[in-house]
């Protein structure tokens, strides 16, 4: 998978291209978590290119949700396709997660 | 029917060449896209799970996997000798509705599987594992 990081002011934007699979969680693991434990508050997921996650995937969006809210810091999901909400909503992840339909919307929230 | 029966070591890169295979078959027999997603999502929960929990010498292990297609469904067979496991038995997870910090890591690759296809059977014969899948194919697929 490829990632590309992009910061808009104090909010740090993760563009997550292709697969997030047990394979490649390790990937944005490597990323996102030491964002998280260095102090980053404000972080946007777009999912506009993500074409697949597994629970490998999921296991990671819940183990930064849950350290960011013990900072206090958000984190925000934009762009999903329908059958990755689709898998979100069978795992019971959409009420636990911010969940908005573009990047605008998800940077509006969090300026 | 058409079938296409695949043998992989028991290592998780091998992963990836399966659902590879598995998307060409399902393209060559104009499985919709839906389909083709829940799935390589099958393949890849049952499998990592089998390859990293199945097998517990360091010995080399094959894994077998067939798909069936016929007008109506499609039918999936995992084949292993490794632990005895049984996903019919695994309990669904509890903690679905619990909010970020009470929701414990993990546990849902054979929840999942379970939601996404339509029947699952469990047969253990001899040493091995022998796990069923059926998903229906709906007249939009």
């Amino acid at each position: 998978m490829e990632i590309k990081q992009v910061k808009h002011g104090d909010i740090a934007l993760l563009n997550l291209i292709g697969r997030l699979d047990a394979n490649t969680s390790g990937e944005l693991e490597s990323v996102l978590i030491p964002m998280i434990d260095g102090g980053e508050k404000k972080i946007i997921l777009d999912f506009s290119a993500l074409d697949y996650i597994s629970s490998a995937g999921l296991r990671l969006l819940l183990l930064a949700a849950k350290k960011l809210r013990n900072n206090k810091g958000e984190i925000i999901l934009c762009s999903m396709k329908d059958f990755i909400k689709e898998i979100f909503e069978i795992s019971g992840f959409t009420p636990i997660f911010t969940i908005v339909d573009s990047k605008e919307d998800a940077l509006k929230i969090l300026e | 029917m058409k079938s296409l029966i695949i043998h992989i070591k028991n290592s998780l890169p091998e992963i990836a060449h399966v659902i590879e295979k598995f998307e060409l078959f399902a393209e060559e027999n104009s499985l919709s896209g839906r389909i083709i997603y829940d799935i390589s999502l099958c393949l890849d929960e049952l499998i990592t799970n089998i390859i990293s929990y199945g097998f517990q010498d360091k010995a080399k292990h094959t894994i077998e996997v067939q798909f069936h297609l016929k007008e109506h469904e499609i039918k999936l067979v995992f084949i292993d000798d490794g632990i005895e496991f049984n996903p019919e038995l695994k309990e669904d997870p509890v903690h679905l509705k619990h909010s970020v910090e009470e929701r414990p890591i993990g546990g849902l690759g054979i929840y999942l599987v379970k939601k996404l296809m339509d029947i699952i059977k469990y047969r253990r014969v001899e040493d091995k594992n022998i796990l069923t899948l059926t998903k229906f194919l709906k007249n939009s697929n």
